[in-house]
């Protein structure tokens, strides 16, 4: 049953990622935004996803991905 | 290909994006102008739905990108885009035109037969070309229409012309006739061979003959009296000498073509032409123009062909193994495959400014025979002497 949620995984793509560049995120399969501020944002999903730096700025606004450029300092997940 | 708007935000931004989330806009693409002004990139059917934003913003439609943009474009410049696709069509209806049929020989009687065969199956002045099956089937069937007539027949489509050679049939119509012939000497010479099929032959190897001597006789004797006269026949070769001048420039230019060609559009202003591909030096052929005399203004296509230009110096030297090269070649070109030059010399040279001249004594290997009619009567008038003069 295994083999079959990787095929699934694998085509339907609905589970969360974060990838980091060097002056990007990019976020996939997210719920909400809850903050957003030059230095903060705040992403939920099924945990919290605090987003901390400087001239942070959204680059792309989809239903379920975001894209973020900006200084990163840190990244928090909260329960 | 989708429609894209590229609307500018005024307001609190942070507060913008957040709304737009909530009401399920995707922005493609943000471009942060000031800390309060920010220029969107979002889907057509996405505009909609910026209304329902409240709050105090301020939107402007900056742009717009993809299928939208080049209907815009084609609707602003909808004139020049019609003249320019009726230009291409009339531009493709003239290339299908024929303007003129040039036949390639001499005999107008057959000339005139063939135009009036060519305008029945349609191919005339200012009508549609046909396709390559089309203009086989109209040779196939015109050969075997014409086959006493033609030998063979090709049309070949040279731009807006058609270019029909063809070959005219030659009935053999010879009749046996009695007609006698001598062979005399067309020329001055020593013999070299003598070959006699019939006839009686006159000369031996090594005899000089002058123009105008009997080399094989039609008249057959037996004790100084005529038995019979037979229609001579043979080939006599003699040693003959040429006296030649060459004349060769000390400067040499030739113009080179190249395989490279192509065919291009091209728009002429006045003396100017302005085109897509040039070669460095080239040569062009109009095909098909349209142009308006009082605009000073051509459109049309071209075919431009590459030239390379030879431009050599010859030293004396150079330039007189040259002239004797050309000077071998063109004898050579008038005599037949058993024909040759024995020997040449050189009796004098001397350049004159930007040409040299050389004198050239020449000794060739060559038939010397002709045939002549004998006319009735003068057999037996004359008189022979052994060497034939």
């Amino acid at each position: 049953m295994k083999l079959f949620d990787n095929i699934r995984g694998y085509i339907k793509e609905d589970e969360f990622k974060i990838i980091i560049f060097d002056n990007k995120i990019n976020i996939i399969n997210y719920k909400d935004i809850k903050e957003l501020s030059d230095n903060k944002i705040v992403i939920m999903t099924d945990k919290y996803i605090y987003i901390e730096g400087k001239n942070l700025r959204l680059m792309k606004l989809f239903s379920n991905e975001l894209l973020i450029s900006g200084d990163l300092n840190n990244i928090k997940i909260n329960e | 290909m989708n429609s894209y708007l590229l609307v500018r935000i005024n307001g609190n931004i942070d507060r913008f994006l957040l709304k737009c989330k909530k009401y399920k806009i995707n922005i493609i693409n943000i471009k942060y102008e000031s800390f309060k002004q920010i220029v969107i990139c979002i889907n057509e059917n996405d505009y909609e739905k910026l209304s329902n934003i409240r709050g105090v913003y301020k939107f402007n439609l900056v742009g717009v990108k993809g299928k939208r943009k080049y209907f815009n474009i084609i609707k602003k410049y909808n004139m020049l885009f019609l003249m320019f696709i009726f230009s291409l069509i009339f531009l493709i209806f003239l290339s299908n035109v024929i303007f003129d049929i040039d036949i390639k020989s001499d005999n107008n009687e057959l000339n005139k037969l063939i135009l009036k065969e060519l305008s029945n199956y349609n191919i005339d002045k200012y009508k549609l070309k046909k396709s390559n099956d089309e203009l086989t089937k109209i040779i196939n069937s015109i050969k075997k229409k014409y086959k006493d007539n033609i030998e063979w027949i090709n049309i070949k489509e040279d731009g807006v012309k058609y270019i029909v050679n063809f070959v005219e049939r030659k009935v053999n119509n010879k009749k046996e006739s009695n007609e006698v012939y001598k062979i005399v000497s067309k020329k001055n010479g020593i013999i070299r061979n003598i070959y006699t099929y019939n006839g009686i032959s006159l000369l031996n190897i090594g005899d000089y003959v002058s123009k105008g001597d009997i080399l094989i006789d039609s008249d057959i004797y037996l004790n100084d009296e005529l038995k019979n006269s037979v229609d001579a026949k043979g080939k006599v070769y003699a040693e003959v000498w040429y006296k030649v001048k060459v004349i060769y420039p000390l400067n040499y230019k030739e113009k080179k073509y190249t395989n490279n060609r192509r065919k291009i559009p091209y728009i002429k202003i006045g003396k100017n032409y302005f085109e897509l591909f040039k070669f460095k030096k080239f040569e062009r052929k109009n095909i098909i123009n349209i142009k308006n005399n009082l605009s000073l203004f051509e459109i049309g296509i071209e075919e431009i062909r590459e030239i390379r230009i030879i431009d050599k110096k010859y030293t004396n030297k150079e330039a007189y193994n040259k002239a004797i090269k050309l000077m071998n070649k063109k004898i050579k070109i008038k005599l037949n495959e058993d024909e040759k030059i024995i020997n040449e010399k050189t009796l004098n040279f001397y350049s004159n400014g930007s040409k040299i001249i050389v004198d050239e004594f020449v000794s060739v290997y060559e038939e010397i025979g002709e045939r002549k009619k004998v006319e009735k009567g003068e057999e037996n008038d004359r008189e022979y002497t052994q060497d034939g003069s």
